[in-house]
């Protein structure tokens, strides 16, 4: 289970995350939703142990994230949304760090990792340093390495970036599966379609406070439009998206 | 067993074991995929400086040869191993302290901040160990060939040298993370881009220290009851572990023994103490902050007149005018030029003023040979300089655009021929004229020495004809270019230019056919240079 109840993280007095309180359960994929820059990673980064909050709680598979996070991040599996990574290594030599790291018996860590980059069409390509590789083999790698030593609770942030159609296919299906198995996941994505098809429920952040949470009817029940894309773009104040298209095609005709 | 040490310290040593295996391949290889595709890696730059530095330790063999003081001998070579070191770490590899990928990749993972900086350690270590290896095991090896010292001698001698390199490379680390703490990375990388120039004023200038230092070698040199002084000097306090060792020690020697231990523990454990991923947060932190934006930075940008007629030429002056406007590392790395251009004319002319090729032609070149050098430094260093950056990855756009890449190659070039070659040269004509006070000599001197510089810096674009920027800042490769460089000075002070003040300048008529030939021989390389970027981009351009 993820939870946490008034977090807060300030930078220099200002606010990136304000008083959030949320629970993922375990089985729950939960759809993690704001513009840029409204607190998404700022929130993923302090429940994964690498941001201090500033104020309140947050537990996650069991384990205090702020008293224990060392025992939080053995428990949990990330997709960071900088994707960085070793790029000098070999898709390789980097999940092996990974699953030494985790302290995984290492011939079951190779047959997983095998499997792994053969399930996401990259094994031939295992040896190859990390530089080398397209920004979606990159995504393969940062999802396989998350996934390696099987953790209870799994943060993706923009995990399908850079995917190919099937990868894509394999991920969302992916992630419905770990969800039945129990597993506690958070998902943020800017792809409304995505975040609608498979999350349980929706959380969405607007200048680091959450403004509304439920699932995809019930957020647009609550504000009275149509459809997802609608209630999002009225929940973070952008009303008129045809009118800022039309401004930018003003922009281009009058070079 | 050193698993049971390291469990008893609280460290992982499966994870130290692992990362510090990865943090040495890192090391190794290059993070980008540009070099991996031309072949440049950290390991050649580590290579030639491995190489360099063992000529240079090489280099020791006859000092302790013709002297019989062993305390002389051991203490010029601490002192030598704490500077290059240290400073090496510092400017070179100051990647292994300042690493802020670290946190982003290694953040969420299961990770002790002792486990950490363990790592850190054994990888400073490891760097210690190499370079103290090449530069101090050829002379202590010495010492236990030579017949008249103890074996024990040698080995004293490389545990002092190896203590005090590793003393020295903390120091680094703790004057690094404490800086880092007071002032912003940008501010600090401007710093060390200073501290890149003083360092290499001091590595120029040790050519010049160390003669001199040898020729007033004496039994006392390093004697402390004559000097105390002497103790303040850190190569002392390892220093004295000989004194020790041969059974000459005074009660000021054991102390300053002690002292050394004590410094080096206490800096170590300050150093190591401060390099946990708390750290590596922080400097991450440190770094996603923007820079400091000049007020100068809105300002419009005005074409130089020599580049404003085609598309690929404005590019160019403008990123290269705006890199050495607002990047301080590539400012001061060109500014870096000016003070030892001083510093050799100082050392030119402690001999007598600098003399007039023209009226001796067989005149040696001595000690103003060094003036002489940076002529044909200086363009290899900007070549260097204006190809490397930490923002190489924006060079994409050379790649996405319809730009002509021979024209942007030529015009890199001809731009650092004409807004920095050219005004060094006509600080030089200056100097050339105050000493020789005949005009028509020092145009004719500076335009055989400008023609020259160009000669070579197309000779460093034929070798490598890279865009402006980039390319990755390689981890050693100033260092490596200064070292291939120090190994082609001895062609230049005794080949090249006495034979043009001997051939050359004694009359009109050879000085005629010297310059056409040169300009010939230019006008090849232009066209070979095309040639070149021709092939050689294509290649770069599909190679992801």
């Amino acid at each position: 289970m993820i939870q946490c109840e008034h977090l807060t993280k300030l930078f220099h007095g200002k606010a990136a995350v304000q008083n959030l309180s949320l629970t993922v359960l375990p089985g729950e994929i939960v759809g993690f939703l704001g513009p840029n820059g409204a607190g998404k990673t700022t929130t993923v980064k302090m429940l994964t142990g690498m941001l201090l909050p500033t104020s309140g709680t947050a537990t996650v598979a069991g384990f205090d994230v702020v008293r224990d996070p060392l025992e939080v991040k053995k428990r949990i599996g990330c997709v960071p949304e900088s994707a960085a990574l070793f790029e000098s290594l070999t898709a390789w030599e980097y999940l092996e760090l990974v699953a030494d790291l985790h302290h995984l018996e290492r011939q079951a860590a190779f047959r997983r990792m095998e499997e792994f980059l053969t399930l996401f069409g990259i094994y031939e390509e295992k040896d190859r340093h990390l530089a080398a590789f397209s920004k979606g083999m990159k995504q393969k790698v940062l999802i396989a390495s998350a996934l390696l030593h099987n953790p209870q609770a799994l943060f993706f942030d923009e995990p399908l970036n850079g995917l190919d159609a099937n990868a894509a296919l394999i991920v969302k299906d992916l992630l419905r599966k770990l969800a039945a198995q129990g597993k506690t996941i958070l998902f943020c994505s800017h792809i409304l379609e995505v975040v609608e098809r498979i999350c349980t429920r929706i959380a969405i952040i607007h200048k680091g406070e959450l403004i509304s949470q439920g699932t995809a009817a019930e957020i647009v029940r609550q504000t009275q439009e149509s459809t997802l894309e609608k209630a999002f773009g009225k929940l973070t104040g952008v009303h008129d998206t045809g009118a800022h298209a039309e401004s930018f095609l003003q922009a281009l005709a009058g070079e | 067993m050193l698993q049971k040490i390291f469990h008893g310290l609280g460290v992982d040593y499966r994870q130290w074991a692992a990362l510090t295996r990865a943090t040495l391949k890192r090391d190794f290889r290059q993070s980008s995929a540009s070099s991996f595709s031309h072949g440049r890696s950290g390991r050649g730059a580590f290579l030639t400086l491995i190489f360099f530095y063992l000529i240079t330790g090489l280099a020791f063999i006859p000092i302790l040869l013709t002297t019989e003081d062993v305390t002389f001998s051991v203490n010029l070579l601490i002192l030598y191993n704490i500077f290059m070191v240290g400073g090496l770490i510092l400017v070179e590899y100051h990647t292994v302290v300042v690493a802020p990928d670290d946190f982003l990749v290694l953040g969420f993972r299961p990770l002790s901040s002792r486990t950490y900086f363990t790592v850190k350690l054994a990888n400073i270590l490891f760097y210690v160990l190499m370079f103290t290896l090449v530069l101090a095991l050829p002379t202590t090896a010495a010492f236990w060939l030579s017949t008249h010292y103890h074996p024990l001698i040698g080995f004293v001698a490389l545990v002092s040298v190896l203590v005090a390199n590793f003393a020295a490379a903390m120091t680094v680390v703790l004057i690094y993370v404490f800086l880092l703490k007071k002032v912003s990375f940008h501010r600090l990388q401007n710093a060390l881009a200073m501290f890149q120039i003083a360092l290499a004023f001091l590595v120029y200038s040790s050519f010049f220290i160390f003669p001199k230092l040898l020729t007033r070698r004496s039994a006392d040199f390093f004697d402390l009851t004559q000097k105390p002084w002497l103790a303040f000097l850190p190569s002392t306090w390892f220093g004295s572990y000989l004194e020790i060792a041969l059974g000459d020690a005074e009660k000021l020697h054991v102390l300053l023994a002690v002292i050394s231990v004590l410094a080096t523990v206490l800096i170590s454990y300050l150093a190591l103490a401060k390099l946990s991923m708390s750290y590596s947060e922080s400097l991450m932190k440190s770094l996603s902050a923007a820079p400091p934006v000049s007020k100068n930075t809105q300002a419009s940008f005005k074409p130089f007149f020599l580049f404003a007629h085609a598309h690929e030429e404005r590019v160019v002056s403008k990123l290269i005018r705006n890199q050495f406007l607002y990047d301080n590392r590539f400012k001061m790395a060109v500014l870096g030029i000016l003070p030892l251009t001083f510093f050799y004319l100082f050392v030119g002319i402690e001999q007598g003023p600098l003399p007039d090729p023209f009226l001796d032609p067989r005149l040696e070149i001595g000690q103003s040979g060094l003036l002489y050098l940076l002529i044909f430094l200086f363009p290899m260093m900007l070549r260097t300089f204006v190809t490397q950056s930490d923002a190489y990855q924006a060079s994409w756009i050379f790649y996405a655009a319809p730009a002509d890449f021979r024209r942007l190659v030529i015009a890199e070039k001809n731009f650092l021929m004409v807004y920095f070659v050219l005004p060094f040269l006509f600080i030089l004509g200056a100097v050339f004229y105050y000493f020789f006070n005949h005009t028509l000599h020092m145009l004719l001197h500076i335009l055989v020495l400008g023609l020259l510089a160009h000669l070579f810096l197309q000779l460093a674009f034929l070798y490598s004809p890279d865009l402006p920027f980039s390319r990755p800042n390689v981890r050693g490769s100033r260092s490596k270019n200064l070292a291939i460089f120090l190994v082609a000075a001895p062609f230049i002070l005794y080949f090249l230019l006495p034979f043009i003040f001997e051939y050359v300048y004694p009359s009109p008529a050879s000085y005629l056919v010297f310059t056409i030939t040169i300009l010939t021989v230019s006008l090849i390389l232009e066209s070979l240079i095309q040639v070149r970027v021709a092939a050689y981009l294509k290649r770069v351009e599909f190679s992801g």
